[in-house]
């Protein structure tokens, strides 16, 4: 098993250091993500978006944390699906100081709804439109990693549970 | 005790019960159940130390001699791996990918992140993660407590 770990984990690193440019990956199957990009090192980055307009713009759907939630959600349910039509069952989220992969604990929906609950992101900024209105464009790009078996030891994310929590 | 010293500990007190925080706990499998404590201290902390000790499994292809390692990564290694540090596939092995990504783009954020993490002695960990608002009230030992008791 351990092996099986430090055989990805060498593959990251090497990987990594390729000049392969990103591919783009179909999402017309996958609701809520404007686009999926796949680098050399394996590693999906779905980024997704939600623009408000108007007074909820300022004070948000009720609060910062529930138009980040419904910012979060369809990305995270498109990361489910995308990985399980791959027949993965697991994944990492390797963003910069949200990452599994360094020990960061949070891996279910519920878990992440806990945190929103209390902490929105720093990219909660309303702002001008051009036409004069108030705008708050939450954006979420999550990096993750997939697996087809569970290393032990690592706060991985499981894609059935995960899609279940996040159907909408 | 002067009135003024009443006041400041009524003061404190109040403060520490407005204190703003949750507590959310995971775990590596949902079969693993309590367990053994083997970290507690900050997020930043744990990932660090997670950190150096992949490197350290990568660059032996086992756990290697752990004298270059800081002090907070032997304890985390010991709690892993055990007194003897016997590389037991016990996980968290996976860090050395931290740096090599791209900037990021979406991080989660809280002014106060603690985590208490326990191991079955399998392999298995169970975090329990502190999460506190931005005037922090409670101490680190209090934080322990409230994280020991959950």
């Amino acid at each position: 098993m351990m092996k099986h770990i430090l055989l990805v984990i060498t593959a990251l690193f090497f990987l990594s250091g390729c000049a392969e440019p990103s591919k783009q990956i179909e999402t017309e199957n996958l609701p809520g993500v404007e686009n999926v990009t796949e680098s050399s090192n394996h590693i999906y980055t779905f980024h997704g978006s939600l623009k408000i307009r108007g007074a909820n713009a300022i004070f948000g759907e009720g609060k910062p944390s529930e138009t980040l939630k419904n910012a979060m959600k369809p990305v995270f349910y498109s990361i489910a699906k995308f990985g399980r039509s791959k027949n993965y069952k697991y994944m990492a989220v390797v963003n910069d100081r949200f990452n599994n992969l360094s020990g960061y604990p949070i891996n279910s929906w519920k878990a992440l709804e806990s945190y929103m609950k209390l902490y929105g992101t720093k990219h909660y900024r309303p702002s001008i439109t051009d036409k004069g209105g108030i705008e708050n464009h939450s954006r979420a790009a999550v990096k993750v990693v997939y697996f087809k078996k569970r290393p032990k030891g690592l706060f991985l994310w499981d894609l059935e549970q995960l899609e279940r929590d996040t159907r909408q | 005790m002067k009135l003024i010293h009443v006041f400041a500990i009524g003061l404190m007190t109040v403060t520490s019960l407005m204190a703003d925080y949750t507590t959310i706990v995971t775990r590596t499998t949902p079969s693993m159940q309590g367990g053994k404590e083997i970290f507690f201290g900050t997020v930043s902390d744990y990932s660090n130390y997670v950190t150096e000790i992949s490197k350290n499994v990568a660059a032996h292809g086992t756990l290697g001699a752990v004298d270059g390692m800081s002090k907070g990564a032997q304890a985390l290694a010991r709690g892993f791996y055990g007194e003897g540090l016997k590389y037991a596939g016990a996980g968290a092995a996976i860090g050395i990918v931290v740096g090599l990504l791209d900037p990021y783009v979406m991080s989660m954020y809280a002014d106060q992140e603690y985590m208490l993490v326990r191991t079955d002695g399998k392999g298995e960990l169970e975090s329990i993660l502190f999460i506190g608002d931005k005037h922090p009230s409670l101490s680190e030992t209090q934080i322990h407590t409230i994280l020991q008791n959950k």
